[in-house]
This record gives structure tokens, C-alpha cells and sequence, in this order.
């Protein structure tokens, strides 16, 4: 897969499972956010294909990726900083307005401590609460596969506690999530599953637990 | 970003202004110089901007003349008949755009003399130039530091208010039965400036105080303000000078909007019509000196021609001022002719001494008692007044000076 | 008290008009980011088919009343713009969403075209076209013409209706998400060229609303979009860039100050002190009236 003239990723091929959640970890510039942006239709792909539960969505409309039940969580939250806390969340269900009242009740279970800040900025939160409005606004659409780009970058360990404690949560319920992690730790704490890229390849995947035990692993990203 | 994506977004700006441009200068077309048989006539007038409308006609009517001219074989000269060419600057009514122009007009296009320039500010840059080429260069600018025997190529071809002001002020004075003291108002430019000046000095002579004068910006359209303020030293009337037809119009609406009913004078205004249309009504009893309305059968049947074919070609009406552009050319070729040469202080000489057929029928150069110099046309004064849709002629002067030549 | 009375009245007339115009120009920044020097341009051809349609009416159709003719021209306007919109939304908006220098320099472009072609149709003569209500409204002394007072009155029911239909709608809520972030807003299902386009169709629609209004209460001139949009800019800078309510407010003070201004002081110099009484203003709230400080 090509994006721009550089080659970001080569032969990149994931598998992640359903109720479970998979990691990918890797190095800057290893080609992690690319993969996402590719797979939401976001950057072309010049060669190569993206499957979708078997079906074909290589450059597909941004919009029927959502639709079909993807939804990214993008890296540094990008959330609109003007709009309020709720029509961030609403604007999140844009796609399945109809269904949308059940998933806000949806979101606020899981993110009680947003309740008394629906009207206001979301510019003005908190990271933490930014972060938690970021996967508010993604679960809104109700995908049935969830990525999460480097969500807990910048925020403080008691933060990056309460956030990396919900994707098993959210997973259990029936969602595939797609975990983006530069902090190894975090990202096989929490995962079942985990892969690692360097320099646009898949060099070694597997069940979190042992992969936390390998030497490479322990020696390049555990810093052991 | 790399270079192609780069290339692409410049390719849009660079487009619009590649289009745009053509259209802007439209009319410089490219002139010959001074080749066997052809005399090349310069214009500098504004053909963008707010002024446009008077650079357009000023195009037409030049070429009009020149064609005349031209169909009846050209000018008689020494060393044959010449044809005239017109080339035609805009000099976007302003000193930068004036000088540009006159660069163009002199350097690359080598016009061999100027029939017709408009804007005090843009003619100043090409007097310049034109002083120190031995130039002769017809105008319409008016301001009395433009003429005299330091400015020997500089003929004015229309009346200016220094002609006009103190025959209209004195026939509104008469016709209202005497008023005591006026407000004036003129735009914030040199022709406005110096028009004022020879406002205030033609009022206070005829013993009418001055009770406020003030200049608007280019570019303004609200103008109840400025009614207001004219209003407030509670003058008996109002002389708007230069100010233009379209704020005109809209500051008579503004006075009628305040009560305003005294004499109202546009002492130095050029487009009747215009102001008609503009005002809506506002105008009725305006007193105009340069605004002759051409298409009326007081005009003589040149300029009735001139109005009805300009109209059609242009939708601009024939003004005080544009006029000019027809009889520079019709000056020069006239001077050409006398001299029998294009050969320019031959010119010059001939310009001051001849009697030729203008518009007006018959003109001369004359006034040196007031400019030191005979430099400015001589043809009748018209006073007009606007009644209802109508630009009404209630007085034509002749000059003394005009009338002994004849 | 009389001068106090009609100041007042002034500026506030003044300010109808400003406001007006400013409307639409505050809009497009506010959720298009591009500095639109084309509102002008849209703004006189507005005018300018209102003039057609009124001098048409005039000659040719006797019987139609003026304020049918009017809302015609309204009509026609809005299509005539919303397709003028659309064609620059999809040749240049669409490839420089957010690049500020390049939408400047392709609408400034654009303003000169409209100029030219305008001025090539219809002369640069001023042309006038008649009121759409009569008549004045005397106040304590002071006049102000009904048309200004109908001005007035569109003016805050256009903002009270954009305001509604920007914060309270899906639609205007999506259009506000595209603002601040379009690759964020692609990601929740957004589709981003359709509410960009009901961005660009909301502004070209009040243009049309602008140049109808206003054209009979000036006169209708090539260079009409220039004069306008200077005072525009001067409004939503001291406003706050892309407030709907700045623009009011931003209106009614640049009206008020050149009004006062014009009575206190020679022309020339209340021009600048309308321009003094922004630089104020911005010294004490760099990001204008309503305008928040991130933007």
C-alpha cells in the first residue's frame, strides 16, 4: 500500500477479532496511523486492497465506512472545538440518527463524568475528558468495529488508567476494537491480541500475554 | 506539499487574473508611432473603477472624430494627408495609475500628441512628461496652476468652473431672488479641491457667506450623515460642486429626507442624466453648470449626433466633460492642418491662433487675462436646471472673447 | 436634542445597511474559513437584477405590483447566486478549503471579473431603483424613510433565523463541525462537499437578501461590492470574526461612530475616526466583539 509517493505499509495483513481487543504497536513512523486513515478512506491507496469482514472497501467513501459500522477515534482527538460537549456527541451519530437516542444513554453509562459538561465547549475540557469525548463521539455511530489511534498519548497514568480500562468494556459488549499504541505497556495490558510493525511490515503477532514475555518485545518496546 | 499539488493551486489565481487583466486594459491596443501618414493621438482617461464610464465615452468619442477625419481623407499637410490613429490608456483616475499611463502612452506607444486627458491628479503625472517632450496635450482638467506660460503645451478643451462658476452663480442668485449665505461640499480629490477654491472665491465675491466647506472620501454610500451636517449651520443654499451623480444623488434624497427645499446648485457636476436617474426625484431644481443635456434641441446638431450615437454604443450620455475627447481631436487636426505640419511647437504655435469647428460650432483658444496664456477653449456656457425628468437649459453665455473673434 | 435625535437615527440607518451586508460576509468566514472577497461582487449583481426586473416591470408589465416585482427579484437573485456558488464552490473553494491567502487572492479575481462584465452590460452610469415601501417615519424631530426601517427589521430576522438554523439544527450543527475540522467531520459519516455546499448556498442566498434590500436605498453601481465590502471587513473584524451577533453589534457601532464622527469632525477625519474607534475596540479585545479567543 502506497500513500503519497513514500511507501507507508507493505503487505500489512491484520486480523482482529470479534469482543476481543487487538493492538498494534510499533515505533514512530512505522506506518500505524496510515493503516487507519487508509482503511476510513481518508488517504488513497494506491496498491493493494482493504477487506472489511471479506468485503472489498479498498478507497471507499469515508462516509459508507461509518455507515457500515467503522468508526476511528483519530489521533489527538480532533474534536470540534467550538460545538459543546453534546453536539460533538451528536454530530458522532450523524449517520444513525434515528437509533441515536439509545446510544447517547449508551455513551453517558459509560462516560458518567461527562453528564454536567454536555453544554459545555468541548475545547475547554480537560485532555482527559477530551479523550473520553473522542470515544463518546466515535461509539455514537454504534460500530460494530471500533480503532483507536494513540488514545492515551499525552494524558496523566491516572487518566490513561480509566480510559485503557474501558476498551475491554466496550469490546465485551460485541465490538471489535483496533487499539493504536506507542506505550507497549498499556497496549498489552489491555489487549488480547497484539501485532508489531516496523517500518510499514508486520513483524511479529500474538496473544498479548506471551508477547510480553518474548525478548524482542521486552528488550524493544518494555525497555526490560 | 509537493510540487504538482503547488503548481495546482496557482494555476486557479494566475487563470482568474489572466482573464481578468485583458478585460481591464482592454483598448491598449498597440499604436504605430509616428510612420509615414499616420499621426498617432493619445488618451488618458479612466477605464476602471468609478470614473470608468467617462473613459469609454472618451474612447468612443475620439475615435468618432478621428474617423470623421479620416473618411474625408485624412489631414492636409505638407508632405501630404495623414490619418489619425487613437490609442487610449486608463489611468485609473488616480497620480499612480497617471503616470503609468502617460509612461505607456509616451515611451512605448509613442503617441506624437495627447487629444484628450480626464483627472486632475492622473493629467499633473502627464503634464510632466509631456511639458518636457514638447507634447501638446488637450485636457479636461481644470485648476489654474495647470495652464499658463510655464505649461505651453497644455490646452484645456472644456469649460472648467473658473468659465462656468461665477455666470451660473450669478444667474441662480438672480433667478432665486438673492440668498445670504451657502454651504459647500465637494469630493476629497485635486479636481474637488481646487473646485472648491473656486467656489469660495466666486461666492464670497458675489457677497454670499460661506457657512461650511467640506470634503467627502471616494467610496462613501451613506450619506445622511453628511446632509445633517450641511444642514446644521442652517445654510439658505447648497452648492455641491464636484460631487458625483451617484453620491449626488443619493445626498439630495438624504436632504429631501431632512427637509431641504432651498436652491441647490452642482456648480461643477458634468452628468445631468445621471444624476436624474440617480436621485429619484431628490434632483428637482438643481442647478448644473457643466451638464448640458446634448440630446435637447438647444444643443447643436453635432453633439445631438454625438449623444445619440455614444448612447447606443456606450449607454453612457455625452457630459461636459467627456465632450472634450471629441473636439481635442478635432483641435489638433485642426492645428495640423494650419501649421501644415506634425512637427509640435508648429502645433502649439497654430493651436493658439486658429478658429475651428467644435461641437459647439465655432471655438478658439483664449483666456490668457486669466491664465497668462491662450489656453482654454471658448465656447458658449449653459446653465441648466433639472425639471422633473429633463435637463432644462435656462441660460447660454457667450464669451466676449469668442464672440469678437466671430 | 434635535441633532442628538437625528445622529441617532443616522447611525442607526446607517447601520441597517452595514449589517446587513456584513451578515453574509461573516457567515462564509465563520463556516467556510474563506476570506470571501466575492460577496461583494455577488452582492451588486444581486442589485443589479433587481434593477433589470424593476425597470423591466416598469415598461413592459404594468399591472404587477412593485413588491411582487421585488420578490422576483429575490427569487431569481438566489438562483442566479446559489449557481454562481455552486460553480465556484466545486472550481475553487473545494481545492483551497482553508487556505486563506489562496481563497483571497481566487475571490478578489473573481470581484474584478464581475466588475468588468458588469460595467460592459450596463455602463458604469449609476442606476436607481425605486423604494420598496414609501414614504418617511418622522421621530421626535428627527426622519428616517420606512425602507431603512424595513432594512432594519430583515436584518435581525435574518440573523435570528441563520442563528436558529446554524445552532440548533443537525444540518447547521454538521456545518459547524465541517468548519472546525473537515477530516474530523468526514469521520463521523459527514459528507463533507453537501454541507459545504448548504454553506456556500446560505451566504449566496444572503448576498441576494443584501443586494435586493439595499439597492433601492443606494444607487446601483459596478464598483458598489468594493465600497460595501471595505466597510464589511472593517464590521466583522471589530464584530468578531464569524459571529452572527458581532456583526449587529459591529454594524450598529461603525454606524454610530460615522454618524457622531461626521457631526464632531471635518470629513476626512471622521473617516478615520470611525477606523480609531475599531483599532480601540481591538486593542482592548483583539478578537473583536463576540468573537471568541481560539478560533
Amino acid at each position: 500500500m502506497r500513500y503519497g509517493r513514500a511507501l507507508a505499509l507493505d503487505g500489512v495483513s491484520l486480523t482482529a477479532r470479534r469482543g476481543q481487543v487487538t493492538a498494534v504497536i510499533g515505533a514512530n513512523g512505522a506506518g500505524k496511523s496510515t493503516l487507519l486513515k487508509a482503511i476510513m478512506g481518508l488517504v488513497p491507496v494506491a496498491e493493494g486492497s482493504i477487506r472489511i469482514r471479506d468485503e472489498d472497501r479498498t478507497n471507499a467513501e469515508t462516509r459508507d465506512v461509518v455507515a457500515d459500522g467503522t468508526a476511528l477515534v483519530p489521533e489527538g482527538r480532533r474534536l470540534f472545538g467550538d460545538l459543546t460537549v453534546e453536539e460533538n456527541l451528536k454530530v458522532g451519530g450523524y449517520r444513525v440518527r434515528r437509533s441515536g437516542g439509545s446510544a447517547f444513554d449508551e455513551v453517558m453509562a459509560l462516560f458518567p463524568e461527562l453528564e454536567p459538561k454536555l453544554r459545555i465547549r468541548a475545547g475547554h475540557l480537560s485532555g482527559g475528558q477530551q479523550q473520553m469525548v473522542a470515544i463518546g463521539r466515535a461509539m455514537m455511530s454504534r460500530p460494530r468495529i471500533l480503532m483507536l489511534d494513540e488514545p492515551c498519548a499525552g494524558l496523566a497514568p491516572i487518566v490513561v488508567q480509566r480510559i485503557a480500562g474501558l476498551f475491554g468494556q466496550i469490546a465485551q459488549s460485541g465490538t471489535t476494537v483496533l487499539l493504536i499504541e506507542q506505550n507497549a505497556t498499556v497496549a498489552l495490558d489491555v489487549s488480547h491480541h497484539c501485532c508489531v510493525l516496523e517500518t510499514g511490515k508486520v513483524v511479529l503477532a500474538g496473544r498479548s500475554d506471551e508477547l510480553r514475555n518474548n525478548d524482542f518485545v521486552a528488550h524493544a518496546y518494555l525497555g526490560i | 506539499m509537493n510540487r504538482v499539488t503547488t503548481l495546482r493551486k496557482l494555476t486557479a489565481p494566475v487563470l482568474v487574473a489572466g482573464l481578468a487583466l485583458p478585460l481591464a486594459a482592454c483598448g491598449g491596443e498597440a499604436g504605430g508611432g509616428a510612420e509615414d501618414g499616420v499621426v498617432v493621438f493619445g488618451l488618458s482617461a479612466p477605464l476602471s473603477g468609478d470614473a470608468a464610464g467617462w473613459g469609454s465615452a472618451s474612447k468612443w468619442l475620439a475615435e468618432k472624430a478621428a474617423d470623421e477625419i479620416n473618411a474625408a481623407g485624412g489631414i492636409e499637410t505638407e508632405d501630404g494627408s495623414v490619418e489619425i490613429e487613437i490609442v487610449i490608456q486608463d489611468n485609473e483616475y488616480t497620480a499612480a495609475g497617471g503616470a503609468r499611463a502617460a509612461q505607456t502612452l509616451l515611451t512605448r506607444e509613442k503617441v506624437d500628441m495627447i487629444a484628450f486627458s480626464v483627472g486632475t491628479a492622473p493629467v499633473q503625472a502627464l503634464q510632466s512628461m509631456t511639458e518636457r517632450q514638447k507634447v501638446p496635450m488637450m485636457t479636461s482638467a481644470w485648476g489654474k496652476d495647470l495652464k499658463g506660460p510655464d505649461f505651453p503645451y497644455t490646452f484645456t478643451v472644456i469649460n472648467t468652473p473658473f468659465e462656468v462658476l461665477r455666470p451660473l452663480a450669478e444667474y441662480v442668485l438672480e433667478a432665486e431672488g438673492g440668498f445670504e449665505s451657502i454651504a459647500l461640499l465637494g469630493v476629497n480629490d485635486a479636481t474637488g479641491i481646487q473646485s472648491e477654491e473656486v467656489a469660495q472665491e466666486v461666492w464670497a465675491e458675489l457677497g454670499v457667506e460661506v457657512v461650511s466647506s467640506d470634503f467627502y472620501e471616494h467610496g462613501t454610500t451613506e450619506f445622511a450623515p453628511i446632509a445633517t451636517k450641511l444642514l446644521r449651520t442652517k445654510p439658505d443654499a447648497i452648492d455641491l460642486t464636484t460631487v458625483t451623480p451617484g453620491p449626488a444623488g443619493l445626498l439630495l434624497q438624504a436632504l429631501e429626507d431632512q427637509g431641504w427645499d432651498g436652491p441647490t446648485l452642482l456648480s461643477a457636476g458634468t452628468g445631468g442624466q445621471a444624476l436624474v436617474e440617480a436621485a429619484s426625484g431628490a434632483a428637482e431644481g438643481v442647478y448644473m453648470g457643466l451638464a448640458a443635456d446634448f440630446s435637447d434641441t438647444n444643443a447643436t446638431e453635432k453633439q445631438q449626433e454625438l449623444q445619440a450615437g455614444l448612447e447606443k454604443a456606450t449607454g453612457e450620455d455625452l457630459n461636459g466633460v467627456t465632450i472634450g475627447a471629441y473636439d481635442g481631436v478635432i483641435a489638433l487636426a485642426a492645428a495640423i492642418e494650419e501649421a501644415g505640419t506634425i512637427e509640435s511647437d508648429a502645433v502649439r504655435e497654430a493651436l493658439t491662433e486658429i478658429t475651428f469647428e467644435s461641437s459647439w460650432g465655432a471655438a478658439a483658444f483664449g483666456a490668457e487675462d486669466v491664465y497668462g496664456a491662450k489656453q482654454q477653449i471658448l465656447t458658449p456656457m449653459i446653465v441648466t436646471q433639472v425639471r422633473g425628468d429633463a435637463i432644462v437649459e435656462v441660460e447660454r453665455i457667450v464669451p466676449a472673447e469668442l464672440e469678437s473673434l466671430q | 436634542m434635535d441633532l442628538f435625535v437625528q445622529m441617532t437615527v443616522n447611525g442607526l440607518q446607517i447601520g441597517s445597511v452595514y449589517i446587513l451586508f456584513a451578515l453574509g460576509l461573516t457567515l462564509i468566514f465563520g463556516v467556510m474559513q474563506v476570506v470571501n472577497f466575492a460577496h461583494g461582487a455577488l452582492f451588486a449583481i444581486a442589485a443589479y437584477t433587481a434593477y433589470v426586473i424593476l425597470t423591466y416591470g416598469a415598461d413592459h408589465l404594468p399591472g404587477v405590483p412593485a413588491w411582487l416585482l421585488y420578490i422576483g427579484s429575490f427569487a431569481v437573485a438566489t438562483v442566479l447566486l446559489g449557481l454562481i456558488g455552486i460553480a465556484l464552490y466545486y472550481a475553487f473553494f473545494k481545492r483551497f478549503a482553508g487556505d486563506l491567502i489562496s481563497t483571497l487572492i481566487v475571490t478578489i479575481g473573481f470581484a474584478l471579473v464581475v466588475e468588468v462584465i458588469v460595467r460592459e452590460t450596463f455602463s458604469a452610469q449609476p442606476k436607481s431603483v425605486p423604494p420598496v415601501v414609501e414614504g418617511r417615519l418622522s421621530l421626535l424631530g428627527a426622519s428616517v424613510t420606512w425602507e431603512r426601517v424595513v432594512i432594519f427589521v430583515v436584518a435581525i430576522a435574518v440573523t435570528v433565523a441563520v442563528a436558529a438554523f446554524v445552532r440548533t439544527t443537525m444540518t447547521g450543527t454538521a456545518l459547524r463541525a465541517v468548519t472546525s475540522d473537515a477530516e474530523a467531520a468526514a469521520l463521523q459519516g459527514i459528507n463533507v462537499t453537501r454541507i459545504a455546499l448548504v454553506g456556500v448556498l446560505l451566504a449566496t442566498t444572503l448576498a441576494a437578501v443584501a443586494g435586493v434590500l439595499i439597492a433601492p436605498a443606494t444607487v446601483v453601481t459596478p464598483t458598489m461590492g468594493f465600497e460595501f465590502l471595505m466597510k464589511g471587513f472593517v464590521i466583522i473584524i471589530l464584530g468578531g470574526l464569524g459571529s452572527l451577533t458581532g456583526a449587529i453589534y459591529g454594524g450598529l457601532l461603525v454606524g454610530m461612530a460615522e454618524s457622531v464622527g461626521t457631526q464632531m469632525l471635518d470629513l476626512t477625519t471622521a473617516t478615520i475616526f470611525t477606523f480609531c474607534v475599531v483599532i480601540l475596540v481591538l486593542l482592548f479585545r483583539p478578537q473583536g466583539l463576540m468573537g471568541h479567543a481560539e478560533l
